[in-house]
């Protein structure tokens, strides 16, 4: 009587195994009639405790039904050495027997059984508990089932979640985000960020920054970054300023990113060489800057837009806020996280209280004060949204000079003759800004990346001077009294948009050299022109806010002329590859 | 407990009134307030009188029926705002794509 006995008519279409472990004959005889008409189980007999260990490890039974007293091996043993073939698993062990002992029925449970049965049996009560029992154990397996399926699903998740936050951050991050003056916080909620952080200059040396946060957190939030990133940087590279990016990520998220996402965003550009800065916010709560020496804020910048990605036809450019910067300065930023974030109360963390923090604390301790303070307001209260802080010292920036990304040309092109010219009018000078393109044009012609920059400074400050003092005859002496400078930008937009009949030509000649070229740039306006020599002597006065940067022209140039009363400014550039 | 978007159609009006926090948590039940409804109304009203807070999903979500409702030519005033979200409105300048006279 060693092996084991299967109920043969079952051995086909079962959906349960019962392994019934009892070495009295008359016993198994009694419950395989009992179960003789549950064509659903397929029943398994063995005699001892030995064998009945094998036949579980070999048919891992929904049900066992136990007798206590065995020779050899007893029930209660045979149930500890099952118990511990199956950790982590659910064995039902129903124990049968003709004790009435309370003590002996309670170890029925001690080592693990799930019931019993009093002998002799009444067929009703052993099936009902059979047929529980089994239910029980289905329950269980379904949701082992659906348990390792999510397990499963979450690893391959976060998975795919690493290998696209690698991608996510190699898009996103430039060097200019560590260097120095410039500092920030991010703590995303969800392995992706839905706050989004970039930096880069522009190639006249203006450093363009974005702070942006998505609508919702984590994938769906991130989604939309990396094409922002590629407009911000490939504009940026290019000489876009702000208006100009903020209209084009616009146009690119109102096109492909779903209803109902869009970006708060706040972008910024800082010219090093003029002090100045320029900012369009749309839906950022925190955009403020903050006089490190007197511990005060000197500026809130308000959202005057709509966030990026709602509606096609937004205007970015007349909502553009200018200002110079002035000694001991920086800006700081918060996303809506920082903002409303909320402690035990239902309270909001607010404005107030950063404004609070930068008054109270030490200059450079700002950011990491702001931190504090919110993570001791929120205390135990969960991290809603992403929270990111960023704030910007200009004069510690100042120091840091920007990494020219110098693309080394495996083949320079020698120096050839080429001339190229271009005539504005009103219509393009209102509408768009045409040096980018100029710029890259040369670019393709004579492959000068290394001097890409100054060339770009140079038609650029070239140009600024006609529009602004020959086509809109502003004064930059306005720029000196206080708040002129935003005032100046005030009439700048007003004059343009009232712009008629007014043209300005770039000229743009090349000739070779031995080791490079010359080239020539001639810039020309039918402005009614500017007293020249004034300006002349203010170029001389380095400490004055305007004029700087036609100093840096002129420290750039071989020479630089102007003529016909202003009209006419004419740089000459020599570049050489030695 | 789930019953926190309600919705009552009356005079070619449909009016959506939201309880507790507007976020993420009332999308489904939002979207079905208005497309559920029998006839295309003119105009909608979105009563926000019980709630405190709303986050950008929800912001989201009432672009989504701006869409729905004839994008710049829909009618939809957001009525009873707290001092919180009308803030919020204005950060956004979502005042430009709804009325919020109240």
């Amino acid at each position: 009587m060693n092996s084991a006995i299967i109920k043969e008519s079952d051995a086909e279409g079962y959906q349960s195994t019962i392994l019934v472990i009892d070495d009295d004959m008359v016993s198994i005889d009694i419950i395989s009639a009992i179960l003789k008409s549950e064509r659903s189980y397929r029943i398994i007999f063995a005699n001892d405790g030995v064998q009945g260990l094998n036949l579980h490890k070999k048919f891992k039974p929904d049900l066992i039904i136990m007798d206590i007293l065995m020779e050899g091996v007893d029930g209660y043993q045979t149930t500890i050495n099952i118990m511990k073939h199956s950790p982590g698993e659910f064995v039902p062990v129903i124990f049968v027997t003709a004790i009435r002992d309370p003590i002996a029925l309670s170890h029925c449970f001690d080592v693990g059984g799930i019931d019993y049965i009093e002998k002799p049996y009444n067929p009703t009560v052993l099936r009902s508990k059979i047929k529980t029992f089994l239910e029980l154990k289905k329950l269980y397996k379904e949701t082992q089932a659906q348990h390792y399926q999510l397990q499963e699903h979450n690893r391959a998740l976060v998975g795919n979640y690493r290998i696209a936050e690698e991608l996510f951050k190699k898009v996103m991050y430039t060097e200019v985000l560590d260097a120095p003056g410039f500092s920030y916080s991010l703590s995303p909620i969800a392995i992706f960020n839905g706050d989004i952080l970039m930096a880069a200059y522009q190639p006249s040396g203006e450093l363009n920054v974005i702070l942006g946060d998505f609508t919702g957190h984590g994938i769906s939030a991130a989604i939309g970054a990396i094409p922002v990133a590629d407009i911000f940087y490939s504009m940026t590279s290019k000489g876009f300023g702000i208006a100009d990016i903020a209209r084009e990520i616009n146009t690119k998220l109102c096109r492909i990113m779903p209803r109902g996402l869009f970006l708060a965003a706040c972008i910024l550009s800082y010219s090093h060489s003029n002090k100045t800065f320029s900012i369009c916010n749309a839906g950022i709560p925190v955009a403020m800057f903050y006089s490190k020496e007197r511990k005060k804020i000197s500026r809130q910048f308000i959202s005057k837009n709509l966030p990026l990605g709602i509606h096609a036809d937004t205007d970015y450019s007349g909502s553009i806020d200018n200002r110079q910067i002035k000694e001991h300065e920086s800006i700081m930023l918060c996303t809506d996280g920082v903002v409303e974030s909320t402690n035990s109360n239902k309270e909001m963390y607010g404005v107030q209280r950063i404004i609070d923090c930068l008054e109270k604390n030490a200059p450079n301790e700002a950011l990491p004060a702001i931190q504090k303070d919110l993570d001791m307001f929120i205390s135990e209260e969960t991290q809603k949204d992403d929270l990111t802080i960023v704030e910007i010292d200009f004069e510690t920036l100042s120091n840091y000079f920007p990494d020219r990304r110098i693309i080394v040309c495996p083949n320079p092109i020698k120096g050839s003759t080429w001339e190229m010219h271009f005539v504005f009018d009103a219509v393009i000078l209102k509408s768009i800004d045409p040096l980018p393109t100029i710029v890259e044009t040369l670019m393709q012609y004579q492959k000068f990346q290394l001097f890409k920059q100054d060339l770009f400074i140079i038609i650029k400050e070239l140009f600024t001077n006609s529009l602004e003092h020959g086509a809109l005859q502003l004064n930059s002496e306005l720029k000196q009294q206080p708040d002129g400078f935003s005032q100046y930008y005030l009439q700048r937009q007003q004059r343009l948009a009232d712009l008629v009949d007014s043209e300005i030509s770039i000229h743009i000649a090349h000739t070779p050299t031995e080791q490079g070229g010359v080239i020539t740039i001639t810039v020309r306006d039918n402005g009614s022109g500017f007293d020249f020599d004034k300006f002349q002597t203010r170029i001389d006065d380095a400490g004055s806010y305007h004029g700087r940067g036609i100093l840096l022209v002129n420290s750039l140039c071989r020479s630089l002329k102007y003529s016909n009363h202003g009209r006419q400014a004419q740089a000459v550039y020599e570049w050489s590859v030695h | 407990m789930n019953q926190q978007v309600n919705s009552s159609y009356q005079g070619n009006v449909l009016t959506i009134r939201i309880d507790g926090t507007f976020d993420l948590s009332k999308q489904a039940a939002f979207r079905q307030s208005y497309e559920m409804a029998p006839n295309k109304p003119s105009s909608y009203v979105v009563d926000m009188r019980t709630v405190e807070y709303m986050d950008s999903a929800a912001f989201g979500m009432l672009l989504v029926l701006r869409d729905y409702a004839g994008g710049d030519k829909a009618n939809i005033s957001i009525i009873n705002m707290s001092s919180v979200i009308k803030k919020s409105f204005s950060l956004l300048n979502f005042d430009r794509l709804f009325k919020t006279s109240k």
